[in-house]
Parts: C-alpha cells; structure tokens; sequence
C-alpha cells in the first residue's frame, strides 16, 4: 500500500498526459464529425444519383472495416505508397492522422443516425409546409431539423460514449493516450514495472468521464422533451 | 602446537571471509549458469537506400575506436559488450557529405535496460548510444517511442529515420541495418549464493521467464519438462526482482539484460 501511496503521483501525471490526449482526440472527432455527418447524410439522400450511389458506398465501406484498419491505413499508406509522410513527424503527425481517421469514420456513423432521423419525420409535414407557402429551407430548419435533433439525441449519445472509448485505438499507430499510458507501467515506465493497478485508474478516467457525458446528453434529451 | 592451531584458525577465518565474499556476489548476487540459446546481434535500422546509415555506421565505427562507446557500455553493463569494429578514419570519406539534420529515432520503451521511459525522460543504453553518435555528427536528436514490431513500417512511411535495437530475427529486406553494435544470447541465471550451479541444477527447480520470451524457451522442450514449474513475468525487472527474494530458482534473460542486472 506503501508502495502504491508513493507510484501514485507519478502514475496520476502518466495518466493525465496521456488522457489529455485522449480528450484532445474526442473533441476534435466530435467538432468535425457532427457537421461532416449532415453533409454525408445529405449526399445519401440526393436525389442525384451518382452522388447518393458514391456517398453510401463510401458509408458502407467505412462502417463495414474496423476503425483500426483505417487507422493503420490513414496513417502509413501515404509514406509508404506515395514515398512522402504527409501527416508530420512526431507526436503532431500521429495525431493529425488519428483525427482524421476518426472524423471520417464517425461522421458515416453519425450520417445514417441523421438519415433515420429526417427520414423519420412524416412527409406529410413537408407538404403542410409548402401548402402554407413554407420554401424548402424554412421547412427544414423550422419543422423538420427540431424534430430531427430531439430524435436523434439517444442514438447520438450511444455513439458519443462509443467514441470516448474507441479513442484508445489510436494506440495501433504509437498516439500516446491514456491507456499507453497505464499499460507502460507493467513494463518498467518510470522506474515502475509489473504495477497492474495503473491500470484500474485507466478504467476510472474512462468511466468518470463517460458518466459526465452520460449526464449532460441526458439533460439534453430532457431539455429536446418539448414535442410529446 | 599453538602456531598450528593458529594458522588453522586463520584459513578458517579465511575460508568464511571468501564464502561470504562469493555469497554477497560481487556480481549483484547472480551468476550465469549455463548459455541456453546461439547469439542475436542487435542493429541500427533504416530506410532502404538511406544515406544515414553509412554515416552513423561509419560513426558507430570512429566512436569505437576511442573510449566513448566502451564507457558507457561498461557503465549499463559493468563490461564492454561494444561489438562494433573500430576505425578511427571510417568517416573520412563522408565529412563532405554529412548534413546538418535532425533525426527521428524510434525506440521501444518497453526494453530495459536498453531503452526506457524515466521521471527524467527517455534512458537506457541505446538512449545514450546514438546521442553520442548522433552528437559526433552534429545532429539533433528527436526520440520517439514505437512498437518494435512496427520499426520497419515506421521507417518505410518515413515516420521515424531510424529504429533502435533491431535483433537478427526482425530485419527484413526492406530496411538497410547497421553493423551489429551489441550482441546477445540467452542465459540461465541463478542467485549467486544458491547451490545451482549448472543447467542440470534446474530440474525440478522454479524458472522465472518474461512472456515475450516464453518462445525462447519453449525451444528445448525437454529442459522445460525437467523444470518443477514455469513462473511468467510481464517485465525484466520483475524477472530479476523474483529470483532475489527467492520466488523462483532460475531465470531465463538475454545475457544483456543480466549483464545490466548483474553489474
């Protein structure tokens, strides 16, 4: 116990960096996701074909491979393939490349929820709009989009708290986050070696942290309760 | 009949200053018992075709001829385990040529004692070994951490310049390599006051192995069954830690790591 009282600053400033990181990664993910996601949604409803056609087989590989596929991919392939390294050296380029794989993947995800969600509002409601002289837009922003948002709110949080641990897969490509982090501590990290209980406090930062998400896209979904 | 009896006195005297003396260990309390598998080399790696490795090569050549290299490797390993070729003039025809860069060198943290993550910050034998090349050649030196099963992927996207502690067994047509600039093979170490003294002292006994190891060992099956028990550690240190407070009789360990261990 001793032993433990005397790892832990060193071990609570390991995990803190590393969960910097990880933080640095969802918020990132989440501020290019939400936006790419309606704009892929969008593509997917298009009536123009072509474009509808690319966009879901784009959605459809992305979500159909694993995440750390694309990682892997994302990350290598341009250096190996084209000869250059175009995300940077260094710990900037990992995470550059990890953003980027993680954006993309998570705006596929987030497009299908979008899709349900507008495709759920009746069509009848589309053409009261227009009946009463509504243009498209207006329709969409003022009748369609706030039934969108409070339908899509507890899907949306399912792939949030997903997202805040599948960040700990950008580790495939060396992005030093929080569970590297703990796990460095079995194999001699700081002096320390075959300490498991770094480890439990990983789990501790993910738990804490999903349940401070879990809380505020609650009251969301509480605060979106004005259509019953 | 006094005198006798004093000299007799005095080589028991003598007899338990060196049982003692033998017991402390003057090699950090453990002993290599027996050699249990050929030697591996450990290289520097590079790009294919990269220019960087005739100059550190040449380097790693230069530096061997003079003290640097021999003291920090009597330093890790209490002797000079320097496997590199010396030659005082190998950078004669690149002084030209050297450009003023910064290298990126990939190391794998989990690998102590040659590299390692500290409250100071990156350490270990291969830490200081390029730092000392790298600093005779007037380059930067940025360190990043990778899986050492990844060191020739890193190279090849051109994410890390160089790979650290590359053994025999990983290098692959795709990456040039170094000089081998230490070189390795697997020893059975026992505590230096035990009565093991011999391979053939295992049987029946504890062996303490690091998973990442469990191969090395599985490679002469019939030593194993002679074995009372296999007792499986996540790390070296613990390897070592194990085996002084008696938990197991004997581990298996790369002669470097026991070297640092025994210093």
């Amino acid at each position: 116990m001793d032993l433990i009282l005397q790892q832990m600053p060193i071990v609570l400033k390991a995990l803190n960096e590393g969960f910097l990181q990880t933080l640095k990664l969802f918020f990132v993910t989440g501020l290019g996701a939400i936006p790419l996601g309606l704009v892929i949604a969008f593509g997917s409803m298009s009536r123009f074909k072509p474009l509808s056609v690319l966009t879901r087989l784009v959605v459809w590989v992305v979500r159909g491979t694993p995440l750390m596929i694309q990682l892997l991919i994302i990350f290598y392939f341009p250096g190996m393939v084209w000869g250059h390294n175009i995300w940077g050296k260094g710990e900037s380029g990992r995470f550059l490349a990890s953003a980027i794989a993680f954006i993309f993947n998570y705006a596929c995800y987030f497009s299908e929820i979008y899709r349900g969600g507008i495709q759920s509002v009746p069509v009848g409601q589309q053409e009261a709009g227009l009946v009463l002289g509504m243009t498209k837009s207006q329709i969409f922003f003022k009748v369609t989009l706030l039934q969108v948002i409070k339908r899509i709110v507890p899907p949306m949080s399912n792939e949030i708290i997903t997202l805040v641990k599948d960040t700990s897969l950008a580790r495939i490509i060396a992005l030093q986050e929080i569970i590297w982090a703990g796990q460095s501590f079995l194999k001699g990290s700081h002096g320390i070696a075959g300490a498991i209980w770094p480890l439990f406090f990983t789990a501790v930062y993910y738990l804490v942290f999903n349940g401070i998400v879990t809380v505020l896209l609650g009251r969301l979904e509480k605060r979106l309760d004005y259509f019953r | 009949m006094r005198q006798k009896l004093r000299a007799a006195l005095c080589l028991a005297l003598c007899a338990i200053l060196l049982a003692t003396m033998c017991a402390c260990g003057g090699s950090g309390g453990y002993r290599v018992v027996d050699d249990y598998s050929g030697e591996s080399s450990y290289h520097i790696a590079f790009r294919k075709g990269d220019r960087l490795k005739d100059y550190v090569s040449a380097a790693m050549e230069v530096l061997a001829s003079s003290s640097v290299l021999r003291a920090s490797s009597v330093r890790w390993f209490g002797e000079n385990l320097i496997a590199v070729d010396a030659d005082a003039d190998a950078m004669e025809p690149y002084w030209d040529s050297v450009p003023a860069r910064t290298v990126i060198v990939g190391i794998d943290l989990n690998n102590m004692p040659l590299s390692y993550l500290s409250n100071a910050g990156y350490e270990g034998f291969d830490v200081e070994f390029i730092l000392q090349i790298c600093d005779y050649l007037s380059w930067d030196v940025s360190f990043y951490p990778i899986a050492m099963e990844n060191a020739e992927i890193e190279l090849n996207a051109g994410n890390i310049d160089i790979a650290m502690a590359v053994q025999d067994s990983a290098v692959t047509d795709n990456m040039d390599i170094s000089p081998a600039y230490l070189t390795s093979r697997y020893v059975l170490v026992a505590r230096y006051g035990s009565h093991i003294r011999r391979r053939s002292g295992l049987k029946g006994k504890t062996l303490g192995v690091t998973v990442a190891d469990e191969k090395v060992l599985y490679q002469n099956e019939k030593f194993v069954q002679s074995l009372g028990s296999v007792i499986y550690q996540t790390n070296t240190e613990g390897l070592f830690q194990a085996l002084m407070k008696g938990e197991v009789d004997g581990v298996l360990s790369s002669s470097i790591v026991a070297a640092y261990y025994m210093k």
